[in-house]
């Protein structure tokens, strides 16, 4: 293995972070998510093909690790705690409380999510990837990411809002609202 | 988010515009043709204009709630996690109550000034290359104190004005400089990374970057370690591979545009004295 795909695993670290944070919804789960994918992704160095996007293959590593806790967590009826986002550093003290307030309101939101929507959300509205790099992550077809995607949104602002989520329908796509 | 009525009789209004469609707009993910069609619904119609808002709205409450987790240093278990543990014993970690006294006010303020650092920042254990956040990639401990001396040493700067990427030129007692790699940053101007052999066998990595002025400031210098034997295939070859080496790296890639000089384009720079990068 070589030291640059090390250093490229370090610049990831950040992003593969929110991501985990945006997943579950604890720093401390998301730390653990991020460290568990990490020793993942070494021990399966093979099978990254150099030339392809490491950030992609990382993300899909979390993703299946997290799937994985969240049906296990599931079976075992356990909530998500989400006390430990305070421990995030913010530059001032009124900037502090405003972010850790709205990453405790959207997190709360974000965990009404179905788990794909939530992966979703957190690939394309907060990492800012397209729905087709999307897509690849989630090996998803795009009309499937779009649906699922603008669902959740609804979803997210009508419990942000506090107002019932209604869906619009779609007739200039009906087959991509199909969500299995 | 505002519901709205999908029964509009006909006249590609609201009804033709589903949610996947007007969130792919606010995304910029719409093709051209599908851009126009939405945008004259949207002309024709406020509520959808309101839902469109809502799409926008919601991905934007969604950054600015979780960026905050960018910024925030990464834990020592992660970066363990990839790099392996902290080596060499000639270089222990300094405790933060210890870790003052070992690099003076005038470097931080030197290195602070040479990558537009904010102090701030330097105090918190993080610092910033060129506006890119390096969450605690590059950390004060990685600055070692003799960073100005090595600077005004007349023969380190020969060194790396003239060094070839794999040569080595002793330069002071028993030191040498290696350079180990030459890219171009846009905000630096040409930099290279370099390796420093001390006697007793330690080993500093650093990152230097040319000023028009033609003076190589020292961005980067890791204390000097005992480098971690790695017997190659052959065992008369040694390899060094060690985590200063790596974070370097990822430092030297956020400030890097474009390759890596490759020996012929660079032995050109040193003939040619290093000219001016052209702006692309």
């Amino acid at each position: 293995m070589t030291d640059e795909f090390r250093a490229r695993m370090v610049e990831l670290l950040p992003r593969l972070r929110r991501f985990a944070v945006a997943l579950t919804g604890d720093l401390d789960q998301a730390d653990d998510l991020v460290q568990e994918t990490c020793v993942r992704a070494l021990s399966r160095v093979d099978q990254w093909q150099p030339g392809t996007r490491l950030d992609s293959w990382m993300y899909r590593i979390a993703q299946n690790l997290w799937f994985d806790r969240a049906r296990a967590r599931k079976v075992r009826g356990e909530s998500v705690e989400l006390e430990t986002v305070d421990a995030l550093p913010g530059e001032d003290g009124r900037t502090v409380t405003e972010s850790r307030l709205a990453l405790k309101a959207v997190n709360a939101a974000m965990a009404r999510l179905p788990a794909e929507q939530r992966v979703l959300i957190a690939l394309v509205c907060i990492d800012g990837l397209t729905y087709r790099e999307a897509a690849e992550i989630t090996n998803s077809p795009i009309g499937t990411v779009m649906s699922r995607l603008a669902r959740a949104r609804r979803e997210l602002h009508a419990i942000l809002e506090g107002q019932p989520a209604v869906a619009v329908s779609s007739p200039a796509n009906p087959k991509a609202g199909t969500d299995p | 988010m505002t519901n709205t009525p999908d029964d509009t009789p006909g006249g590609g209004g609201s009804a033709a515009v589903s949610d996947e469609m007007l969130m792919a707009y606010a995304d910029g993910e719409l093709p051209p043709e599908q851009r126009v069609l939405v945008r004259k619904a949207l002309t024709m119609d406020p509520a959808l204009v309101q839902r469109l808002e809502d799409f926008i709205a919601t991905k934007a409450s969604l950054r600015r709630a979780f960026d905050p987790v960018l910024n925030a240093p990464i834990p020592e278990r992660l970066l363990e996690t990839v790099l392996g543990p902290t080596q060499g014993p000639a270089a222990p970690r300094p405790r933060a109550s210890l870790a003052a006294p070992l690099f003076s006010r005038e470097s931080v303020a030197r290195l602070t000034e040479r990558f537009r650092l904010p102090l701030a920042a330097v105090a918190a254990g993080v610092l910033l290359v060129a506006g890119w956040q390096l969450n605690n990639i590059v950390r004060v401990d990685l600055l070692a104190p003799d960073g100005r001396r090595l600077e005004t040493s007349l023969k380190l700067q020969g060194a790396l004005e003239s060094t070839v990427t794999g040569a080595s030129t002793r330069i002071e007692s028993g030191e040498a400089v290696t350079p180990t790699l030459t890219f171009l940053s846009l905000e630096h101007g040409w930099c290279r990374q370099f390796q420093l052999a001390q006697p007793r066998g330690l080993r500093s990595m650093g990152m230097a970057c040319r000023s028009e002025a033609g003076v190589w400031g020292i961005g980067l210098l890791t204390p000097a370690t005992q480098p971690k034997r790695k017997p190659g295939p052959n065992e008369s070859q040694i390899e060094f591979v060690g985590r200063d080496d790596i974070l370097v790296d990822a430092a030297a890639q956020h400030i890097r545009d474009g390759d890596v000089l490759g020996a012929k384009d660079e032995a050109l720079k040193i003939k040619e004295g290093w000219p001016k990068p052209k702006p692309r």
